[in-house]
């Protein structure tokens, strides 16, 4: 497994929190701990991470606050939620303020590795693959996936969340090849598809929102319907 | 949950228009009262106006003055017998019975008033209590599943580690440590809902009896030393070893366990971090002390603490941990054995007092050595 990858861990409970480090270091990774909201809020200021594993009910700070304040920063490490909080409502909450995969307490050790490794994976896809082409033009837009900024043709400014980069990329990156919901949910969120496909409609139409000059008829994100999106550049196959 | 807790702040605003309703009403009737005595003065005046015009009519086809005022009661000659007028007398009748009434109207109405708003007040403060106890009940719910779920974690995690990898001696005595300590705080939690769902149901028995209070005090901050230096705590204790307190060893204890723990809670993550326990004799009672200089609180909450299910923060943040039951049983305990429990603080961040009391010596009993 690809190692040194530094992982926040901010979690209350002594014994849980020491529990998940050794495990992570046991993998090759490197674990650092943060009892509280605010120190994990810190720590993630301090040095990059390539991944929080972030507890929500912590003193001084909750998880959601500190995800997000991360969000606004324009910190976007991916964050794994680790919670006793397993209402689906607080589920979906955690990916409303930025989360990339939602886990309940008590977990499986070896799911928990499983799905670190996973979002690893994911986004060291993401930072090689932006290395390669950072900038894409399609039409008169562009999306620089080293900011997650965007620029659509009539002059207006988008910033784009991490889930919405990664979409992005990925049907850039097949340009013209049709990509499966599946495939994007794997991708994207990860070995446990969590949300449905509506999920990634609704981020298709928000992406389409932005970048199409009329969203119902789009030019360069297609649905290709029972199967899934086709991107395409240049709008010569209206 | 979610639904109950609406449903009562529906019955809230139902309260409210209820209670509009009621005291318009009330006004209503008030005002309409006062504006109809007003009329019916009026209206009985007019009338004598009228007999008076009759009676003008009389003079004039040389009936005599007092022949015509003979006639009409209401009606008098003037002082100097030269024409009738409307008898002065009447007038302030007229007056006083139209004051008589409105004075009484404005007493019945506020009468009225103040029996409804005393009753609606009783009614808007149950349900009041009703919400907030709901509200904290949700909130304990939470706060019971983080308390079971986040050791049950721990635990899981622990066996699995052993279960998944080759561990060292060392190693797997550490797992199997921290797996016990993890079971530990399930067992405390679990207990603190036994504990109370007994207090509830006055199923407590306590035995009284004379206990020395050092080594008690002792044995509970060793038992927490742990926890203490892992908070970076330093716990402080000045106990008279000859003195003594007329409690419940057990219950005791569990108060103990339950004021330094919470301080030590409290005091962790501050500069110099330090929790006193202090006993001292004040008159035949006992006085332990238990002082944090760490999170302190509100001085309006002093006695919200003590509520069940009451924790600081809210549902999502955790300013510490526990299910908002320890404080609730202590004081219980500490009830039922005849003290006082009590809470202090300067406020945020200023650190806290908790001030327990029990008699020394068991009531009523004389022992020699009580004096001491």
């Amino acid at each position: 497994m690809s190692s040194e990858a530094r992982i926040l861990i901010v979690e209350d409970e002594p014994e849980l929190a020491a529990g998940i480090a050794e495990n992570l270091a046991a993998e090759g990774y490197v674990p650092e701990v943060a009892p509280d909201g605010q120190a994990g809020l810190d720590a993630a200021r301090r040095r990059e991470h390539e991944l929080v594993i972030l507890d929500v009910m912590l003193p001084r700070k909750d998880g959601f606050a500190v995800c997000r304040q991360l969000r606004a920063e324009g910190n976007e490490v991916p964050v794994l939620f680790l919670t006793a909080k397993s209402d689906p409502r607080d589920r979906i909450r955690g990916f409303e303020d930025g989360a990339d995969d939602y886990m309940s307490k008590p977990f499986h050790l070896a799911e928990l590795l499983l799905r670190v490794a996973a979002i690893l994976r994911r986004n060291r896809w993401y930072k090689r693959s932006t290395l390669d082409r950072p900038v894409i033009h399609f039409g008169g837009n562009e999306v620089d996936f080293r900011t997650y900024r965007g620029r659509s043709a009539d002059g207006t400014e988008h910033e784009l969340t991490h889930k919405e980069a990664l979409i992005l990329r990925l049907l850039a990156e097949r340009e013209g090849e049709v990509v499966s919901r599946d495939e994007i949910l794997d991708v994207v969120w990860g070995y446990e598809a969590f949300p449905s496909s509506r999920t990634i409609d609704n981020f298709i139409l928000r992406l389409r929102r932005r970048f199409e000059q009329d969203p119902r008829a789009p030019r360069y994100f297609h649905t290709v319907h029972g199967v899934g999106y086709r991107f395409t550049s240049d709008d010569d196959d209206r | 949950m979610q639904s109950s807790f609406a449903s009562a702040r529906r019955h809230q605003i139902a309260f409210a228009i209820l209670l509009t309703v009621c005291l318009a009403q009330v006004g209503w009737w008030m005002l309409d009262q006062w504006l109809f005595s007003g009329e019916v003065r009026d209206r009985l005046e007019e009338a004598h106006r009228r007999s008076l015009d009759a009676a003008e009519v009389m003079l004039g086809q040389g009936v005599a003055a007092d022949n015509v005022v003979a006639m009409f009661p209401a009606l008098a000659v003037s002082e100097d017998g030269a024409t009738i007028r409307i008898d002065p007398a009447v007038v302030e009748a007229l007056d006083a019975e139209r004051d008589r009434r409105r004075n009484r109207y404005a007493w019945e109405g506020g009468f009225f008033l103040i029996v409804l708003s005393a009753a609606i007040g009783v009614l808007w403060r149950a349900v009041r209590t009703e919400v907030r106890l709901r509200r904290r009940q949700r909130n304990f719910v939470t706060a019971v599943t983080h308390e079971l779920k986040s050791p049950l974690a721990s635990v899981r995690l622990s066996a699995e580690t052993l279960q998944y990898r080759e561990a060292d001696p060392k190693t797997r005595e550490r797992l199997i440590e921290r797996l016990l300590k993890s079971l530990d705080r399930m067992d405390e939690t679990v207990s603190n809902i036994l504990d109370t769902a007994r207090i509830d149901e006055g199923k407590l028995a306590l035995a009284p009896e004379a206990v020395v209070l050092a080594p008690c005090i002792h044995e509970t901050v060793d038992s927490l030393e742990a926890a203490a230096q892992g908070a970076g705590v330093t716990v402080e204790i000045s106990a008279n070893d000859e003195l003594t307190v007329y409690a419940d060893r057990r219950a005791l204890a569990a108060v103990l366990r339950n004021l330094i723990a919470n301080a030590i809670d409290a005091a962790a993550g501050t500069e110099n971090a330090t929790v006193t326990v202090a006993a001292n004799t004040s008159g035949l009672e006992t006085v332990v002390e238990v002082r944090d200089n760490g999170r302190g609180f509100d001085s309006a909450d002093g006695e919200k603490l003590f509520e069940k299910f009451y924790r600081p923060g809210n549902e999502m943040r955790r300013e510490g941990r526990g299910t908002g039951l320890g404080l609730y049983i202590a004081r219980s305990l500490v009830l039922q054995s005849g003290g006082q429990l009590s809470a202090h603080s300067d406020g945020p961040g200023r650190g806290a007092v908790f001030r327990a009391t029990w008699s020394r010596v068991a009531p009523g009993a004389r022992t020699p050595e009580a004096g001491t």
